[in-house]
């Protein structure tokens, strides 16, 4: 079961379930190219269906695409709004990534921007 | 033995058989004197028996039925019933004929008109089990006196198609899990129709549950023709440690929009992440040192407002809103335990029964809230919707073409939110 999403301006204004030969009969007016990205792919990897186990089906663009994220016909994927600016695109997995890591433990840590740490 | 009365020109006659009466020219008719209502004699001009009425000669004719409209339609496969107008079909017993040669079609039902000018059939099962969908039928009908009207033509029809089609009962389904066309063949058919929007995804970091998307229930009388049905996809959930979450998208069809869930609030990370309203809304979230993020509203009709948390003091998420009740409030406790998400629906189970969607009967479950331990896991609304996370555990994504949110992260550096389930429209009625 595909997925596509309406990509207006390099944003992404709505996502659908749908197959490629839907789009010959579908009559749509609205502005914007429709460009097909996949539900069970996040970071560059495939997830089972339900879950966020990684299986091994083919990812693609990178990331499930959702409202308001954008499109890089570049890289040809999706990938949310920077977060904050001091986080810098993963290119690989098109996923933005901190400027240090959060400590690995089971505590809640926030990013405070101002003074580019986990706190 | 025959009875005869006179003989010649102007009585009573004999030829081989039977009886005959007066034969005369129309002008030696008219001309005729001291006549009686009831007198009948043969016009050898125009060749009709006629009767004298108690003023003047009148023709004696046999009733020749005329056919001159069928509504309804033939369709290829299944029952239906034809209204056949027209004028003098007598009383009892009118004959109608289909024919169609190439598919060797040539059936007579017998009716019993409604009026001399109406009369209903039903299409027998040798004719729709045989006929072909774009050939022409031809009708016609016989009365009793065996005379026979003028043929009328009606092409059969295919059934309407798209999506799955299954049966259950009186009822043809068809389920959309991916958009498609639904081709209607049948003139003024009568349907109701099943949209379910996609899901909310859960929030990212000490967060709600995502709300499912609307479920929204009509009917209407469609005309012939392909109507187009667009299932929309659940909010996107996401790995950690990223922020990025999002509402459902709408389903639509026959004009109308059921829609996506709102995508629940998140407060952990820093940033600010309100519930999203939608068809059920996001679940709300508080944090410790953050601003309360209030619950997402749900739409009139298609679902229900998520669930809130209270104090700045908690930390968790309230469950996303279900089609079926409000995502449960978090916080409640001493253990900061995060809402469940709200119910999804059974108002539509027979549906689901029919078409082997839904779970155990429902759609549209709202994700559950995350929250850390001692709290117990946080689960999802009945009719699929996701798990909340406990701790760093990965939240559930709403259960596809379900409609149902995802579930909210706790801790948005250690636990993935989950994605909303995709939606769901049906299409049903009755042959």
């Amino acid at each position: 079961m595909a997925h596509y999403a309406k990509v207006l301006d390099g944003i992404v204004v709505k996502v659908i379930v749908a197959e490629a030969s839907f789009f010959d009969t579908f009559v749509d007016d609205s502005p914007g190219k429709w460009i097909q990205t996949s539900y069970n792919t996040k970071g560059g990897k495939h997830y089972r269906p339900d879950s966020m186990e990684e299986d091994s089906g083919t990812p693609l663009r990178k990331n499930y695409a959702g409202i308001g994220d954008i499109y890089d016909e570049e890289k040809d994927a999706f990938y949310a709004q920077q977060p904050y600016p001091s986080w810098t695109l993963n290119t690989t997995t098109c996923l933005w990534e901190p400027p240090v890591l959060p400590p690995d433990d089971s505590k809640l840590w926030e990013w405070n921007e101002s003074s580019k740490a986990w706190e | 033995m025959p009875v005869f009365v006179g003989a010649g020109h102007s009585s009573f006659m004999k030829d081989t058989d039977g009886i005959g009466m007066s034969s005369q020219t129309t002008t030696e008719i008219n001309n005729m004197t001291g006549m009686v209502a009831g007198q009948i004699v043969y016009d050898e001009t125009v060749g009709a028996v006629k009767f004298y009425n108690g003023s003047s000669w009148l023709k004696i004719s046999a009733a020749i039925p005329t056919l001159t409209n069928i509504s309804g339609q033939i369709l290829d496969g299944a029952a239906s019933t034809l209204t056949l107008t027209g004028t003098n079909f007598l009383q009892s017993n009118l004959i109608v004929n289909f024919l169609q040669t190439s598919d060797s079609i040539n059936v007579n039902v017998t009716v019993t008109p409604a009026s001399s000018v109406s009369a209903t059939v039903a299409v027998p099962a040798t004719v729709y089990n045989n006929v072909t969908a774009g050939n022409v039928v031809t009708l016609k009908v016989t009365n009793t006196d065996n005379v026979s009207s003028n043929t009328l033509n009606t092409t059969a029809v295919a059934l309407p198609s798209g999506g799955t089609k299954t049966t259950s009962g009186s009822y043809t389904y068809h389920t959309f899990t991916s958009s498609g066309n639904f081709t209607n063949t049948i003139n003024s058919l009568s349907a109701e129709y099943l949209l379910v929007g996609g899901g909310g995804s859960g929030g990212p970091g000490t967060a709600g549950g995502g709300g499912a998307g609307g479920v929204l229930a009509g009917s209407g009388t469609l005309s012939a023709q392909v109507y187009s049905i667009v299932v929309g996809g659940g909010g996107a959930g996401n790995t950690t440690p990223n922020t990025s979450y999002n509402s459902g998208n709408p389903s639509t069809g026959f004009g109308a929009s059921a829609v996506g869930g709102g995508r629940g609030a998140g407060t952990q990370s820093g940033g600010s992440y309100p519930a999203g309203n939608g068809g059920s809304g996001g679940g709300g979230a508080a944090y410790p040192g953050a601003s309360i993020q209030p619950a997402g509203s749900g739409t009139s009709g298609q679902g229900n407002p998520g669930g809130v948390v209270p104090s700045t003091s908690n930390e968790c998420g309230g469950g996303g809103g279900g089609a079926g009740g409000s995502g449960f409030n978090g916080g409640l406790g001493p253990s900061n335990k995060a809402g469940n998400g709200g119910s999804g629906t059974n108002t539509y189970s027979a549906w689901h029964t029919a078409t082997g969607t839904g779970s155990g009967g429902f759609i549209a479950g709202g994700g559950g809230g995350g929250n850390g331990s001692p709290a117990p896991q946080p689960v999802g609304g009945a009719g699929g919707g996701g798990q909340g996370s406990r701790n760093n555990s990965t939240s559930g994504n709403g259960s596809t073409n379900t409609g149902s949110g995802g579930g909210g992260s706790w801790n948005y550096t250690g636990s993935p939110f989950g994605s909303g389930g995709s939606g769901l429209v049906i299409v049903r009625y009755q042959l």
